[in-house]
């Protein structure tokens, strides 16, 4: 083999032309540049088999086991309906229907605010050299813990909290406002702090691909700022509207931190009922709620393909 | 002349944009920027000054001591905890990174771009809690319980959708004419990977890295399911928070923040330093 290896570099000097990339590999790795198959393998399966393996896979076992007949401490492989008539049956379909509200109404916010910071980003300031540091401050939540920021809500929203201080010293109020924290509210409020960024991104990024001669075209021809929004910036990206809406509502879907820390036991989620019937060991249950749950998102996203094409999700 | 003037008057009264001057729209601009940014960063950042404030309630933070650091250094179990956080952590960051990698390498080579990009992070639609679950749910059918292996593939599953989207982002600048010209330098797969893509993609593949640290290190809902009874740092507080609020909870969330924002700004400063000679030219 190093003989081989000799003789070729030799030849590449003499020629000029390199014929011998392959043999400068070491013998080893040798057969991975040969062998289109092998090396096709070797950078394909590793990342292919975790998705399938251990993303799709239990993902739609979810499904057999959602029929699968409880036992005491465990369950059967089997077929029965009694696990999704313990969930339609019970308290437990109000929670779910309480958390699609609470996912619209998470959408709902999130398109109000989330439209102009988008539009001020993406169309109003394109061009500065600021915009982009500015947004990144936007993806800090993606990358700090829940739990921590929802934890640190209490000391906003708490009765010694900031805004009951402020509007104490300010004598707006006589008396901290009970109802900021551990409610509704402070739920909503810790959810939008969450998901806002989900909108925001895709919003940004499917507005700052609108070409520059369209904006400039639309206000020659007498578009008003408004009716530039109107006519063209929300056609243009409702694709990453859409998405920010599927990211918002497929958040709150799996939502299991802010109705416990901030919710004081005033509201429930899904992912709640799903997290009590895993602690009770009740796991076929766990599982058609789950399937409820998945098959709800896997609508969401039928209804977008339909609508827009899902390969849209990677023109983004 | 007339004819702009008419439609000036039309626009008038329908636009509201134009009732507030061009200055004062910029200033209301900048105050909504202003208070969604500062909705965004104030909770996180209010957490470090509660996590060194003197009273051991939550209040506005009227004193600096270091108590609260004191009893979590004295917690066997949030110590413990730590050690977990850390350890998955480093795995999560270099193995979601390698995936990625690789699967942006075939990416190159398919024909179906934007289904393969819709197929990568399609596990981002899937709530966490039921990603979490059906993991679960696996590792019980088949018997597995290795709780440190669990909870790393539920870490790995979880960043690898955003280390793909960032080499990704990293890799549409590495020209498919360079690569063939690499080619027809004679030079194999694994050199042109070594001289010509490495180079071009290291920004991306070290905020990847460094992004896969911190989404593994604040993991709590697939966690959660996985870590049969050995608590990270994120489950550990949940857990505690359930109790009661201790104040060692603070001293782990303030250092939390403050790791999570050195690393973000590391990643940025990578990112956007290698960006930015690019952009002045």
């Amino acid at each position: 083999m190093a003989h081989d290896n000799s003789i070729s570099s030799d030849s590449s000097d003499r020629g000029g032309v390199d014929y011998s990339a392959q043999q400068r590999l070491p013998a080893v790795l040798r057969p991975l540049v040969d062998n289109d198959r092998l090396r096709f393998g070797l950078q394909v399966l590793p990342w292919l088999s975790i998705l399938g393996l251990l993303v799709f896979l239990p993902l739609a076992a979810i499904f057999v086991w959602s029929v699968a007949i409880p036992q005491p401490f465990g369950f059967k492989l089997g077929f029965t309906l009694e696990n999704y008539q313990a969930f339609f049956d019970s308290y437990r379909v109000d929670t779910f229907f309480t958390t699609i509200k609470e996912g619209v109404i998470q959408v709902l916010l999130a398109l109000v605010f989330g439209f102009p910071i988008a539009y001020y980003a993406g169309v109003l300031k394109r061009d500065s050299k600021y915009t982009f540091p500015l947004m990144l401050l936007f993806a800090i939540p993606f990358l700090t813990s829940y739990i921590l920021r929802t934890l640190s809500w209490i000391s906003f929203l708490g009765s010694d909290g900031v805004f009951n201080s402020v509007l104490l010293f300010t004598g707006i109020i006589d008396q901290p406002l009970g109802w900021l924290l551990y409610s509704t509210f402070a739920v909503r409020l810790g959810m939008l702090a969450s998901y806002l960024p989900f909108m925001i991104f895709p919003a940004w990024l499917a507005m700052s691909r609108i070409d520059d001669e369209i904006l400039h075209a639309s206000a020659d021809l007498g578009g008003s700022p408004l009716a530039t929004i109107r006519h063209v910036v929300i056609p243009l990206s409702i694709p990453g509207l859409l998405i920010g809406a599927v990211f918002v509502f497929v958040g709150v879907l799996g939502e299991s931190v802010v109705p416990v820390i901030l919710g004081g036991g005033n509201i429930s989620l899904i992912a709640t009922i799903i997290d009590n019937a895993v602690n009770s060991a009740r796991l076929p249950l766990a599982s058609a709620i789950s399937a409820v749950v998945l098959l709800f998102a896997v609508l969401l996203l039928l209804a977008w393909e339909y609508v827009y094409g899902l390969r849209t999700v990677g023109e983004i | 002349m007339s004819t702009s003037s008419s439609r000036l008057s039309d626009v008038l009264r329908t636009d509201p944009t134009v009732w507030v001057s061009d200055v004062s729209k910029d200033w209301l601009w900048k105050a909504f920027m202003a208070f969604w940014i500062l909705f965004i960063l104030a909770p996180p950042i209010m957490l470090v000054f509660i996590s060194l404030d003197t009273a051991s309630y939550v209040r506005i933070p009227q004193g600096i001591t270091l108590a609260k650091y004191e009893l979590m250094l004295q917690s066997d179990a949030l110590i413990t905890a730590m050690e977990r956080s850390l350890k998955l952590a480093v795995v999560t960051m270099f193995v979601a990174p390698a995936l990625a990698l690789l699967a942006v390498l075939s990416y190159r080579k398919t024909t179906y771009k934007a289904l393969f990009v819709a197929a990568m992070i399609l596990p981002l639609f899937v709530p966490g809690v039921v990603q979490g679950f059906s993991l679960l749910m696996l590792f019980k059918q088949i018997g597995f319980g290795q709780a440190f292996v669990a909870t790393a593939i539920g870490h790995v599953i979880w960043a690898f959708p955003f280390a793909f989207l960032v080499i990704l982002t990293s890799m549409s600048t590495v020209r498919d004419d360079v690569l063939l010209a690499s080619a027809d330098l004679g030079a194999n797969e694994f050199e042109t990977f070594r001289h010509v893509i490495f180079p071009q993609i290291r920004p991306g593949l070290i905020s990847a890295v460094i992004f896969s640290f911190v989404l593994s290190f604040n993991e709590f809902s697939r966690t959660v399911y996985l870590q049969f009874g050995q608590n990270t740092i994120p489950t550990y507080v949940f857990a505690k928070l359930q109790v009661e609020l201790s104040p060692e909870v603070f001293a782990i969330a303030g250092l939390t923040v403050v790791l999570s924002f050195v690393l973000i700004g590391a990643a940025i400063a990578v990112l956007y330093g290698s960006g930015s000679p690019d952009a002045e030219e």
